[in-house]
């Protein structure tokens, strides 16, 4: 018997292979999935080239394969939820459950062919990734190494097979309906996706993300960005970092699940409810009496019937009727849920760097479209499912000879089921606004802009769904194979992207469903972005409804006809009417995209991406040969500047008086005109003429008649227009709009020069383009680098700008005046020492002054965003008040503060003036459950670039400015707020170290990125500042930006801060000092236990074990031991935290050692290194709680 | 060979007896279940069939308790539902033979022949290798029947199979359906009533859950002789003919109304006396004249 139940099972595995692998519809899922590998193989090639690492290394193998194989989930739920469904779908159940199968070998075989199958599904993706080396050559770098591919498969893809066809199976299996396992499938996704988003990047908990994120990407994502160079390239991935007990987990929790549906899995289970929405529908009702003999005869009422307009609308309104019901039932079980997720990951997103954000409107809605993922754009995806279904509706339930016998116009059935799903639409995007509002009053802001929810989610958002709907649901009419049209449906979208890389075609219109990108913003509102999405939105609506049109022409009615019988059925129905509809319709098409062809074509120059390449690299094949050529540098600029915000335009004049600082004669003078706008003539005081005239690669050259001589100036006028006419094919420009104009001036001046910075940076792309491989001019090593002054220059500054009557420009310096002239508004300002990053703004804004000391204050904002202004001014106030006194005098009469159109959180500090995102007021730091201010924060780090010396350009940079930024604003936060507040600031800072990284990194000398620039370095001044003591580094700084004043050649590198550091820093501490900047050093501290004993005196002794080392890192990784015998704090606390017992320095060697305190009171915890002043990437384990020993 | 159906009840959720308190002795042959539809028919046979649960009662198949051993009685067990579909894409043959496998026929020799033999014997020989969505109605009742008949069942049961099929269809199918009552109990459940009345040698009335009649169906016409008369009226003459006589069955012939009417002695000149057919004996059970509605007190005894 025993023989015979295994021969069962494996006839039940055969079966269901053979019969899956015949289907037509497996084999298009198939050939989806193999494409979407190909497409994204080859981004993956460009992505490891692009980081400089080895393609084939194991991790890097590792880690793309994951991600292609959750793309893989469709497919797999697909498969198998027909293994689990295909009975109850087909109705051979009875015959099934009557035979004697035992319910393991039934269920049991069910699953192993789908997981078979699945195993097939993910075997395409290392054979994909191994196949990249025959179609891309080399540029799949690093050898192939067959041990990688063993372990990615058995270790990850394999397992996750397994997992994902258990959860789908048993999902289908309990729902009786494919939806069960599309399903499980969404949720498989997201636990990968919200393991990392939540536990890991949210709660910093990254042991629990590892293990809770069902594909095992989480640990691969910390080991990638744990490792050194070395590591990444080479090491095996092997079943460490969590990814053990990950594995156990999961495949644990994947044979409960297929435990539980053994279990509760029943034959005959027909009897009770098949679905659980059907449950009403299959009771049993009692036959009522019939008599035998019929009393009366049967009479059929003759009721009115109307088959006129009335009636068909009604008709179609039923159709829609029935429609939503047909989707809302299933359906709803997926959709709620996810609105749900959505809303709590909406919530998540209202914050910035974790200060909450108040929930405005507009702030709930920009989260329901920049959260990961965008669960409210999930409805493009239902749209393809529900289109699916629909138009399956009637033959799936078997109905079709009654339905399509009856009087109801084929266009009736088709525009029903479409408004059916409209509808649908339409009532998820009103749960989107019910849950948006429900978020607003979840924080407690009660003042809901209802006309904007309906501008965007019913407006903006809610277009494109539905034209996607009726383009979904006429494939599916054409195509007449429901699986196979979900296909056609993805495969026609993916094609796309992929011909857009394959075959660079990127115009928009031929893009299908290719719209231009809109922002709303809380200044500029959704200007300027309107029109042109309209225009993009109407020319695919008319493609679709030309679409819709054929699937009209070509809808299945009756027995299911083959091709011919179709194209002949169509061309008798394509008449009359339909002729007529669709000859507007398609001239309405070859207008609109006429229209938009002569928008992005003929008025405006169409560029492609590898157009701009080509000019950047054209820029520096003709003119490099000019980078060392002298140049004069401006020493006063007059600008005049007019903008008309109404017509988005603005003409811009200006004078530069030249000087040449050089000591050579300069005889011509090269110029960078701007690519993206208009530049006019430009003229000299004296007689040159213009040698080179290139706009369109944006270099003009001109030669003085008499060469300046040095010493000598001359003076340069120029202008430059922008009068945008129409939109262009990649957008539309945004910087001058009817409210909140940002004019970024380095963007629209004329520049002396070359421009090394418009030279193509990616060494792949020069090469392509036959550019020799950049000079690494930014060593810290390089000399001459330090005296280069392009970009570096300080001129006066007089600006007029002319702008609307009700509008406020401001530009950099102190207002002089402001008037009148017909009917715009005229502002005058004019300042010393500004340099090229300065900006032009223009809006409805109020302003607010105030003073500090002699320095005139002013925010300048949008008159509704008054939150956080007074916050600001007193962060101004206090920092330059402490900033003067440390670092020197304020160079400026005014500081200004101004508010400007922009997405994110951030500020950014520019001479004289700091500009800060429309969403900066929306903070609400006195919600912080941290327990700081990070707006007042962020502003005295911001004022205190006023105060840093001007670096050069190279390695080491970032020291001088971001460091010192943070370093100077922790004493600002401390005076203001406490120490303790300090600390925790500090601490939310720290957490950066939690956020797995490599330690593999250059020493903070030659900092670059931005972790070094913007936490260890502020970190490293930090621990200056408490052992050498904070006079003494200010002294420094101060010293540097003195020697520095007259902001000429030679500018400061990080080796002059060290110098003057080293000047300051006793002898005993020097060695400190080089620790901290001369070498990448980690210190791993440790406190192993901590005891104290009551002694005779009742003082307390403790007494500490503590384990100490100290390693540096090199950029590849390689770790090296230092000898320690440093100078380490030790703490002992009593039990409220705050107040120490016993603080201070001693000497701590390598290795464990033992410390014995004797303090006056009982004690709680004890630790070395307490206030993490050295840098530890493991800070917690410095800190441990006395045992009391009696 | 015999089936015991004790005090079998089964009430759904929301409320309707379907079975009450079920009693029948089956034995090797052919047993018809008579009834209207939602008499509790399919009920019973889905009970039998393994594929429901009794709320209460026994059933034992010679010595095995069907309610609790359902794996074994699926081993002998050949079930011909009343509603059921096949995999579109798989041919009859393919199919088949799968079904051979899960019925335990691991020798590929022996199975093939008995998949020959059955298909051959349901006339499906010619199209085995068609793709079973293409069969016709009547086509695939045929397979339903083959596949039930796999391995030789001692307990088939058949759920209104004659309801779709044409006449010669239907005598084909009735045909081979005999020839297996030998050493099998084969129970038809049907509300045809010709079917019972060629085939069975037993039969059963239920009707709202309760059986009414059990017995011979020879025996019970038998006991009617006599009792039942014919009538052609007109149409507006029933309701009349209704109140003053035990009608049991109304007919149409050539336009005009025919009636039964059940009396032990003559209802009248205008009657004539008819044979009593197994439909009169129908007829009269479900009107209350004969059966256990007439006499409580017999209960569903012999006829």
């Amino acid at each position: 018997m025993k023989r015979a139940a295994t021969f069962k099972w494996l006839e039940i595995v055969r079966f269901e292979l053979t019969y899956q692998l015949r289907r037509l519809p497996t084999w298009f899922f198939f050939a989806i999935f193999a494409l979407m590998l190909f497409g994204q193989t080859n981004g993956q090639v460009m992505s490891a080239t692009q980081h400089a690492l080895l393609f084939y290394s194991p991790l890097f193998i590792a880690k793309t394969a994951v991600p292609m194989g959750l793309f893989a989930l469709l497919t797999m739920a697909a498969i198998a939820g027909d293994a689990a469904t295909r009975d109850v779908e087909t109705r051979i159940e009875p015959l099934m459950h009557a035979s004697p199968i035992g319910r393991l070998a039934y269920l049991g075989g069910r699953f192993t062919a789908a997981f078979i199958l699945n195993a097939l599904v993910m075997l395409a993706i290392p054979l994909a990734l191994i196949l990249a080396r025959v179609f891309l050559g080399a540029a799949a770098s690093g050898p192939i190494r067959a041990e990688a591919f063993v372990q990615t498969y058995f270790l990850l893809l394999l397992p996750n097979a397994f997992v994902a066809s258990a959860f789908l199976f048993a999902a289908a299996t309990k729902v009786r309906h494919t939806v069960g396992s599309y399903a499980a499938a969404a949720l498989v996704f997201s636990a990968s996706l919200l393991s990392l988003m939540i536990s890991g990047k949210s709660m910093g908990r990254w042991d629990l993300a590892k293990l809770f994120d069902p594909a095992g990407l989480t640990p691969l994502r910390v080991m990638a960005d744990s490792w050194s160079p070395i590591d990444l390239n080479a090491r095996l991935v092997g079943l460490s970092g969590g990814l053990l007990w990950n594995r156990l987990l999961w495949l644990a929790l994947a044979c409960g699940a297929l435990g539980f549906t053994y279990a509760k899995f029943r034959y005959g289970a027909n009897d009770r409810a098949a679905r659980w929405w059907q449950r009403g529908a299959r009771r049993r009702t009692q036959e009522p009496d019939i008599a035998i003999a019929d009393r009366a005869p049967i009479t059929i009422l003759d009721v009115p019937r109307t088959f006129a307009s009335v009636g068909r609308i009604r008709q179609l309104l039923a159709t829609a009727h029935d429609s939503i019901m047909e989707l809302a039932t299933p359906w709803s079980l997926l959709l709620l849920p996810l609105l749900g997720m959505q809303a709590f990951l909406a919530v998540e997103e209202m914050t910035v760097r974790g200060t909450p954000l108040l929930a405005t409107t507009g702030r709930v809605l920009a989260a329901f479209s920049e959260m990961p993922p965008p669960i409210a754009d999930f409805i493009f995806f239902f749209s393809v499912l529900f289109a699916g279904e629909l138009v399956w509706r009637e033959r799936d339930a078997n109905i079709q000879a009654l339905s399509d016998a009856a009087p109801v116009p084929d266009w009736v059935r088709f525009a029903g089921k479409i408004l059916g799903m409209w509808l649908v639409i339409l009532a998820w995007h009103a749960l989107l606004m019910l849950s948006g509002i429900g978020i607003q009053l979840w924080f407690g802001w009660h003042d809901f802009d209802l006309p904007l929810y309906v501008k965007v989610l019913f407006g903006l958002r809610l277009v494109a769904p539905m034209v996607f709907a009726v383009f979904v649901f006429s494939i599916h009419t054409l195509v007449n194979q429901k699986h196979v049209g979900h296909a056609t449906v993805i495969a026609l979208l993916m094609a796309g992207s992929m011909l857009a890389e394959e075959f660079a075609i990127e115009h928009p219109l031929l893009l299908p469903m290719t719209l231009p990108g809109w922002r709303w913003s809380a200044i500029s509102g959704f200007d300027p972005f309107v029109a042109p999405y309209l225009w993009f939105m109407v020319y695919w609506a008319g493609w679709t409804l030309l679409l819709a049109f054929a699937a009209r022409v070509f809808w299945v009615r009756g027995v299911q006809p083959g091709m011919r019988e179709r194209l002949r059925i169509a061309g008798s129905r394509f008449s009359g009417r339909i002729v007529v509809a669709t000859a507007s319709v398609l001239s309405l098409v070859v207008l609109v995209g006429g229209f938009i062809f002569y928008n992005t074509n003929i008025r405006n120059e169409y560029r492609s991406s590898a157009d701009d390449a080509e000019r950047q690299a054209e820029y520096e094949r003709r003119y490099h040969r000019y980078d060392t050529a002298p140049q004069p540098q401006p020493e006063s600029m007059k600008v005049d500047v007019e903008i008309y915000p109404e017509q988005h335009s603005a003409d811009v004049r200006g004078v530069y008086t030249l000087v040449n600082r050089t000591p050579q004669t300069i005889d011509t003078i090269h110029v960078a005109v701007p690519f993206a706008f208009k530049t006019g003539a430009i003229d000299f005081d004296r007689a040159a003429h213009a040698a080179v005239l290139d706009d369109a690669f944006g270099h003009r050259s001109y030669v003085l008649k008499e060469p300046l001589r040095p010493g000598q100036s001359v003076r340069m006028s120029w202008q430059v227009s922008h009068h945008p006419r129409g939109f262009t094919a990649r957008g539309i420009h945004t910087a001058v709009v009817t409210n909140g104009t940002f004019i970024d001036m380095p963007d629209w001046m004329p520049l002396i020069g070359y421009q090394s910075r418009r030279e193509l940076s990616e060494p792949e792309e020069r090469k392509r383009h036959g550019l020799p491989p950049q000079v690494d001019v930014y060593s810290l090593d390089n000399v001459a680098a330090r005296r280069d002054p392009t970009g570096q220059e300080l001129f006066d500054l007089d600006v007029t700008v002319g702008t609307a009557a009700n509008q406020t420009a401001v530009a950099p310096g102190e207002l002089l005046g402001t008037w009148m002239r017909n009917g715009r508004r005229y502002f005058h300002y004019t300042s010393p020492a500004i340099g090229y990053g300065y900006a032009i703004f223009s809006a409805d804004y109020a302003v607010r002054r105030a003073r500090a000391g002699d320095i005139a204050i002013e925010v300048v904002h949008t008159p509704a965003h008054t939150g956080n202004v007074d916050r600001m001014i007193r962060s101004m106030q206090r920092s330059l008040a402490q900033y003067t006194q440390r670092f020197g005098p304020y160079p400026y009469k005014v500081f200004r503060l101004v508010e400007y159109v922009r997405k994110d959180g951030g500020a950014h500090a520019a001479h004289a003036t700091i500009w800060y995102s429309e969403v900066f007021p929306l903070m609400d730091p006195a919600h912080d459950e941290r327990g700081f201010d990070l707006p007042f924060a962020v502003i005295a780090h911001e004022t205190a670039h006023q105060f840093q010396v001007a670096p050069a350009r190279v390695e080491g940079a970032a020291l001088l400015s971001e460091s010192f930024a943070w370093y100077a604003a922790m004493s600002v936060i401390e005076q203001e707020y406490g120490t303790a507040h300090l600390s925790r600031f500090l601490d939310f800072m720290r957490r950066d170290y939690l956020t797995p990284r490599s330690r593999a990194d250059v020493p903070l000398l030659r900092a670059s990125d931005k972790f070094l620039a913007y936490r260890k370095g502020p970190f490293a001044m930090f621990a200056l500042r408490e052992y050498v003591g904070q006079n003494n580094v200010d002294l420094a700084w101060r010293r540097l930006r003195e020697q520095h004043a007259s902001h000429q050649p030679p500018f400061a590198t990080s080796l002059d801060l060290l110098r003057e550091l080293q000047a300051v820093t006793p002898a005993s501490l020097r060695p400190l000092l080089g620790d901290l900047l001369e070498r990448n050093t980690f210190w791993e501290l440790k406190t192993k236990k901590a005891t104290a004993q009551q002694i005779a005196t009742g003082a307390w002794r403790v007494t500490l074990d503590v384990e100490a080392r100290k390693v540096a890192v090199d950029k590849a990784g390689v770790e090296t031991n230092l000898a320690m015998n440093d100078l380490i704090e030790i703490g002992v606390f009593g039990p409220n935290g705050d107040q120490p017992l016993y603080r201070a320095m001693q000497r701590i060697r390598t290795g464990p050692q033992t410390i014995t305190i004797t303090v006056p009171q009982r004690p709680a915890t004890a630790g070395i290194d307490p206030r993490h002043l050295l840098i530890d990437v493991a800070p917690d384990d410095n800190l441990a709680p006395i045992a009391i020993r009696p | 060979m015999e089936l015991q159906i004790r005090n079998v009840s089964k009430t759904y959720p929301n409320g309707v007896q379907a079975l009450k308190d079920v009693t029948l002795a089956i034995p090797a042959g052919m047993y018809g279940l008579l009834g209207p539809n939602g008499a509790g028919k399919s009920t019973l046979m889905r009970i039998l069939a393994t594929l429901q649960e009794p709320d209460e009662g026994s059933i034992r198949l010679d010595d095995i308790d069907v309610l609790h051993r359902k794996d074994d009685v699926r081993e002998t067990l050949g079930y011909l539902p009343q509603e059921f579909g096949v995999y579109g894409r798989v041919s009859a043959e393919a199919l088949l033979d799968h079904f051979a496998i899960l019925k335990g026929m691991i020798q590929r020799r022996a199975r093939k022949e008995v998949v020959e033999t059955l298909l051959r014997q349901t006339n499906l020989w010619e199209v085995r290798k068609q793709k079973l969505g293409g069969y016709s109605g009547g086509m695939r009742q045929r397979f339903g029947v083959a596949v039930a008949l796999l391995g030789n069942p001692k307990l088939m049961i058949v759920d209104e199979p004659t309801a779709g099929l044409d006449p010669a269809e239907r005598v084909r199918f009735l045909n081979l359906l005999s020839e297996l009552g030998e050493n099998s109990v084969v129970i038809l459940s049907t509300h045809i009533v010709e079917d019972v009345s060629e085939l069975c040698t037993r039969m059963a009335i239920i009707d709202r859950g309760e059986i009414l009649l059990e017995g011979e169906p020879l025996r019970a016409v038998n006991e009617l002789k006599g009792r039942i008369w014919r009538r052609v009226i007109e149409r507006g003459a029933l309701a009349e003919v209704e109140r003053e006589h035990k009608v049991i069955s109304t007919k149409l012939l050539g336009g005009r109304t025919v009636v039964h009417v059940h009396s032990d002695a003559s209802p009248g000149a205008e009657f004539e006396a008819v044979a009593a057919d197994l439909e009169d004996v129908y007829f009269s059970t479900m009107a209350g004249h004969y059966g256990r509605r007439a006499d409580p007190a017999r209960g569903a005894a012999q006829a």
